[in-house]
This record gives C-alpha cells, structure tokens and sequence, in this order.
C-alpha cells in the first residue's frame, strides 16, 4: 500500500521498539534508582523530623508536668502557711490564755497567801500581844509585887508599837 | 592597561570580520549535486537518502538517529548508575541536583496533571521528555551518516522523521488510553476515543514543529554565504529553544489527557439526585 508522506507502519513499529527499550532503559537505570534515593533521604529526613517532633512534644510533656508540679508545690505550700498560721494562731490563744489562767492561778495563790500571811501575822501579832499582855501581866505582878505602875505602861506602849 | 586590551580585541573582531566577508565573497561551491528543491523535498519524504539499517533494510536517517540517541542515552544512564548514583549524598552536589530535578519535573508534571494514578505516566513523561530533548538537540552535531547512494548527510532529528513523530503521538495516545482503562475502565475509553484527533494532532505537531527547524537549518547551510554566524542563532538557538518547547508541548499535553481521562467520576445517582432538585 502507498501511503503519503513516505509513511512506513515497519518504521513506525521500529521507532516504538527503540523508544520503548529507551524508556525501559532510562527507567531501570536512572529514573528509579534517583527516585529511591530521593525516597530514603525524605524518609531520613521524615525519621529525624520525627524525632525532633517527639522529643518537642516530650519537652513539652514535661515541661507541662513541671508546671503542674510546680503549681501543686506552690498550692502545697500555701496550704501549709496557712495551716501553720492557723496552727500558730491557735497556739499563741491557747499559751495566751494559759498565761492567762496561770496568772490568775499565782493571782489567786499570792492572794491566798496574802491572806494566810494575814492572818498568820495578826495570829502573831495576836499571840505576841496575848504573850506581851500576859508578859506584861506578868511583870505587872511582879511590880505589883516589887514595882511600878508607869514601867507597866511604857512596856505596854513599846509592845503595841512593835 | 585596558585600553591596550580594548585595543587587541578590537583588532581581533574586526580581522574576522573581515576574513568572513572575504571568504563569503570569494568562495566558489565546488560540487553540488542536489538542488535547493530536491534537499527540502527530501528533508520531508526521506524518497532519496535512506540508509541501510544494520544491512536488512533501507531505512530514514530519522531513524538512525533514533537508534543513535538511545544508544546514547542508554550509555549516558548505565554510567550514571554505575559512577554517579551510589555516590549521592543526602547533601547533593551540582550533577546529583540537575539529576534529582530532572526526575522530580516529569514526576511533578505527572502528579500535578494526574492526581490519582501517576506512576506509569511519570515513567512516560520522563522517558519521552529526554528523548524528544536529547533528540532534537542531536542534530546540532551533525553526525554523518553515508546513505545507499552514496552521498553523506547528517543525521537529523529523530522526530523530524515522520514515521518518529506518529509513533511517539500514538504511543503517547496509547498511554492516554491506558490511563483511561484503568481510571475509568469502559467509560475511561470512551472519554479517550472522544478525543479520536489527539494521535494526529500530536504526532503532527510534533513532526510540523521539528520539521521546520529542520528546514531553516537545510536552508541555512545549504548556501555557503549563510553558514557564516547565522547557524549560531538558526542552528544553536532555535534547535534549543524548539527542543526545550516541543518536550513541554508533548508531555504537558500527555500528563493532561490522562489526568482527564483517568479522572474518578462521581457515581451516576448523585447526578441524577442532582438534576431531579434543578
């Protein structure tokens, strides 16, 4: 058959044979092996990124539990000034008011003794005047006996004086 | 100091500018033995010089060309593999990136313009995009070849060969078909078959775009007084400029195709959901 233009179905089909080795060639031997490398230096790429990536999140991780850590140290300590505020504050009422109770205690116990040392010194003061009145009576015998009356009385007025 | 350099550089240009004109006015061609006619002619039908392919048959230039390249490449990618590839580093070098842009082009280009199934067509566009650049390009070595009658010519394009440019535009059709089959299945080839133009129109395409570089360059040096600085732009420049448009045109259009073809559709009902509200 003549076809125009000097077309030729056995050199058309040998172009296609030549063209299709040729890109099976140029596949083999530089397409894929470019393509694998390029695949293994994004997949190591990819890996280190993602390991950055998750020791980021890591860091924030902990840096997020630090927080909390320290905010619950901080609530911690705060709840514990406050306890030992309340704690102090309880403690210096109570020593208050056993101060307070003690001192009303000695109060009571100076007043007793007060008392006591009252009534011991007028007992005394009693006793000494009976034993001076009865010394008295007595010297005032014994100068009626051999004495008198004004020795009687100076002796009764240094008493009453003592 | 520069003026005296100014001044050698000077002379320098203006004595060969001189020798060219010279030359051009006094060359006289020795034997020519083909008309500006049957060149061009040829340079289209290949009628004349065909040459003897591996002595089975007669064959185009285009051809020898096309097995040329290949080889070529063939030879240029087994080195590649061998020296270059296990030497990549993670941190590459000039040739490892001009090497891992190459491949991410035509993969982009393929992932970009065919979302859902782009393996095969990065391979495609990878292989047809150098073969179409490297080729084009080969012919501004002008590697000659000896044909059956005897003459020498160099060897051209292999896409400026007809029967090169309708194998590449139906086998690129091929692969659009491919890509519709197994995106789409019977639906996919229905979507591909409408387009019945697109083996012509690339096939043609091709061959009209490498043709003409072709042509201008037949008829740039098929007269002596213009093979004086006029190949640089003609030859150089314009063979570079159409390599680099015709690989863009070819597997552009390839990777749009078949992401249009091998597009997913959405099922019937909610079509039909869809009009029935409308």
């Amino acid at each position: 058959m003549n076809i125009p233009l000097n077309i030729d179905w056995q050199q058309i089909l040998l172009h296609l044979f030549n063209f299709v080795i040729l890109t099976a060639g140029l596949y083999v031997l530089l397409y894929q092996p470019v393509k694998d490398f390029m695949k293994k230096r994004e997949t190591y790429y990819q890996g280190l990124s993602d390991a950055a990536q998750g020791e980021l999140e890591k860091a924030q991780q902990l840096r997020k539990s630090c927080d909390e850590k320290w905010n619950a140290a901080e609530e911690e300590i705060r709840q514990r000034k406050a306890a030992a505020a309340l704690e102090m504050e309880q403690e210096k009422r109570q020593n208050l008011e056993e101060t307070k109770e003690q001192c009303e205690s000695l109060l009571c116990q100076a007043r007793e003794n007060a008392d006591m040392e009252k009534k011991r010194i007028l007992e005394s003061a009693r006793e000494e005047a009976a034993l001076l009145a009865v010394s008295a009576l007595e010297k005032l015998s014994t100068s009626a006996k051999e004495g008198s009356l004004e020795a009687f009385l100076e002796e009764a007025e240094r008493g009453s004086r003592a | 100091m520069k003026l005296k350099k100014k001044r050698t550089l000077f002379i320098l240009f203006l004595a060969a500018v001189l020798l060219l004109v010279f030359s051009m006015l006094l060359y006289r061609p020795g034997g020519k033995h083909e008309s500006i006619t049957e060149v061009m002619r040829d340079a289209v039908l290949h009628e004349e010089n065909r040459i003897a392919f591996l002595e089975i048959r007669d064959v185009n230039p285009g051809l020898i060309s096309a097995v040329s390249v290949t080889v070529i490449l063939l030879v240029a990618a087994a080195l590649i593999r061998i020296l270059i590839i296990p030497r990549f580093q993670y941190v590459p070098g000039r040739f490892q990136i001009l090497l891992e842009q190459l491949v991410s082009l035509f993969d982009g280009l393929a992932k970009s313009n065919s979302p859902h199934r782009n393996g095969f067509l990065g391979v495609y566009l990878f292989g047809a995009g150098i073969y179409i650049f490297v080729g084009t390009l080969f012919e501004l070595f002008g590697f000659q070849a000896v044909t059956t009658s005897g003459l020498s010519v160099a060897l051209p394009a292999p896409l400026s060969d007809i029967n090169g440019a309708i194998a590449l535009g139906c086998l690129s059709y091929l692969v659009i078909l491919s890509g519709g089959i197994a995106g789409n299945g019977l639906r996919g080839v229905g979507n591909t078959l409408k387009d019945f133009s697109l083996p012509i129109s690339m096939s043609f395409r091709l061959f009209g775009a490498l043709l003409s570089g072709l042509l201008v360059t037949e008829l740039v040096y098929y007269y002596i007084q213009l093979s004086f600085v006029l190949p640089v732009l003609v030859g150089v420049m314009f063979t570079l400029l159409h390599a680099l448009i015709q690989t863009y045109v070819l597997t552009m259009l390839t990777a749009l195709f078949y992401g249009e073809v091998s597009e997913p559709h959405a099922p019937e009902k909610a079509k039909t959901t869809g009009k029935a509200r409308i």
